[in-house]
């Protein structure tokens, strides 16, 4: 474990960056020190090259200075791919040949709570776009069609590289449900009755903060970025799955937008009505109050991380975003949040 | 793929068998109100997905849980259009009852409700995944608000599939 200066928040206790190796079958060199512009300005072959570490300190570096919704908007139109450009051809051979069954057990098990995510927040963003300024709903927009591109992304991964049969996007999703290891919706599903109580009163701002705190700041801000951290940190040290990696790193670029406009609209909130801070601090709560249900969490081992490292992991990350958003973590809240059990999720 | 419950179920219209009751009736109500003394069982627990902290969490929230779970269910053939509710009375831990709440009085003596179509109902009778209902807006809430939902989620989970596997005589659809 080092140490990390999180922007003027507190210092927070992180994981060592794992060491860099190649991809697919001819490893690459890994590149040290990528900066935010190289990683703003990489296109899918690009991100070959590109440690996961530096796409999530891309994220978090993201958030010092948020950049208005519709300058998110720009972003998102010069960083948009295209995932049907992907040939996962050699990933089904990784897969298939090369992959232990202990890594593809806990490799589809993590990818399944992604792919549900991304499908859940395509479904339940809609929502939140509602009761959002014109310029929030321009940036929103580009949002959802992110989540709509990953989703597919996910389709692909599980059809193409795992094998599962090809169907409806309904039918691969059906499928790959069957690899989560925990019982219920899961906090992606549950964003289901969140949007419900948004669409009955879309412009109430307890309703939308509610509403960023379980998705932007949890799910994408905690939950995602520890789904990436195990499978694309498995992908370069092995050298395996290249079209996942380059997929998903791209993803995770993508996500550094939803966040910073989630963060940015959380701080927003909270500057204009104060009092807006005990529904992030209630909405947290329950969120990790469901996490202690969380206790079956497979080991991460086949993946290189171990089940402490991931819930570290996801501490620091949580105690970045509510530094993010400029609010105190209240005494209780830091209590549960240091006993929380990994959380994998994404979307 | 299972439900909560994740035990056999009829469907609907199916052979009648002798422990089994017809769907609402006071024999039903009873055989859940005792298949809810009995939970969570052996089987409940050998479920691989639910470790020992999540039945702490289901325990503590059903400890804590003073009033009424209800779950509405719409269009059930012979009942009208609207919701009949079956509710579960909780308190000291344990389910003090089990019984059929009207649609109007529903909002005064239930504390959390959900509310399903008949056709959805006995697709998570038949194993449909409640989890996957709840995701898709197939078990909306009809009574309080999502974080009260969010606060006991996996109880609620829990109590939807003990009622899902509770065996029944259901009244076959109605042709639309």
């Amino acid at each position: 474990m080092g140490q990390a200066i999180v922007g003027d928040g507190p210092t927070v206790p992180t994981l060592e960056r794992e060491g860099g190796c190649g991809m697919a079958a001819q490893p690459q060199q890994s590149v040290e020190g990528v900066g935010d512009e190289e990683i703003s300005q990489s296109d899918l072959e690009g991100f070959s090259k590109i440690h996961i570490d530096e796409v999530i300190e891309y994220v978090n570096s993201g958030l010092r200075a948020i950049p208005p919704p519709l300058d998110l908007y720009r972003r998102y139109l010069r960083q948009r791919w295209d995932v049907y450009e992907l040939d996962f051809t050699q990933d089904r051979i990784d897969w298939s040949e090369r992959m232990t069954d202990d890594e593809r057990d806990v490799f589809q098990r993590v990818a399944s709570g992604f792919h549900h995510g991304e499908r859940n927040v395509e479904a339940e963003l809609p929502t939140f776009m509602m009761g959002a300024d014109e310029e929030d709903k321009v940036f929103i927009s580009s949002h959802l069609e992110d989540e709509a591109r990953h989703t597919v992304f996910f389709d692909r991964f599980f059809t193409e590289a795992v094998g599962l049969d090809e169907g409806s996007l309904m039918d691969v999703l059906d499928a790959s449900y069957e690899f989560r290891s925990n019982a219920g919706p899961g906090v992606t599903g549950l964003l289901s009755y969140v949007s419900d109580e948004l669409v009955k009163d879309p412009y109430n701002p307890r309703n939308r903060v509610r509403y960023a705190t379980i998705y932007h700041l949890f799910i994408e801000g905690v939950g995602a970025l520890s789904t990436m951290k195990i499978t694309l940190g498995y992908c370069r040290r092995r050298g395996f799955l290249p079209a996942y990696y380059k997929g998903f790193t791209a993803t995770c670029r993508d996500e550094a937008r939803h966040v910073q406009y989630g963060m940015g609209f959380l701080q927003d909130s909270i500057r204009q009505a104060p009092a807006l801070a005990e529904d992030v601090y209630e909405m947290l709560r329950t969120i990790l109050d469901m996490n202690s249900a969380n206790g079956n969490q497979a080991s991460f081992e086949a993946l290189g991380l171990n089940t402490e490292e991931v819930r570290r992991f996801n501490i620091v990350q949580l105690t970045r975003k509510l530094a993010d958003v400029g609010i105190p973590l209240p005494s209780d809240l830091q209590d549960v949040i240091n006993r929380m059990y990994p959380e994998v999720t994404g979307g | 793929m299972t439900g909560a419950g994740g035990a056999a179920r009829r469907g609907a219209g199916g052979h009648a068998s002798p422990e089994a009751s017809d769907f609402l009736s006071e024999g039903w109500l009873e055989a859940l109100r005792v298949s809810l003394a009995a939970w969570p069982d052996d089987a409940a627990r050998s479920d691989p997905r639910k470790a020992e902290s999540y039945w702490r969490y289901v325990e503590r929230k059903r400890s804590a849980f003073e009033g009424a779970f209800a779950l509405g269910i719409r269009g059930v053939p012979g009942r009208g259009d609207g919701p009949v509710y079956v509710a579960l009375r909780f308190s000291g831990g344990t389910c003090a009852a089990v019984e059929l709440v009207e649609e109007e009085r529903v909002d005064d003596e239930v504390t959390l409700g959900l509310v399903c179509d008949y056709a959805d109902w006995l697709e998570i009778v038949g194993g449909y995944d409640v989890g996957k209902a709840m995701t898709y807006h197939r078990l909306p809430l009809a009574v309080g608000t999502a974080l009260d939902l969010l606060r006991i989620v996996y109880f609620v989970y829990e109590l939807l599939g003990v009622m899902a596997g509770v065996p029944a005589d259901y009244p076959s659809p109605v042709a639309a």
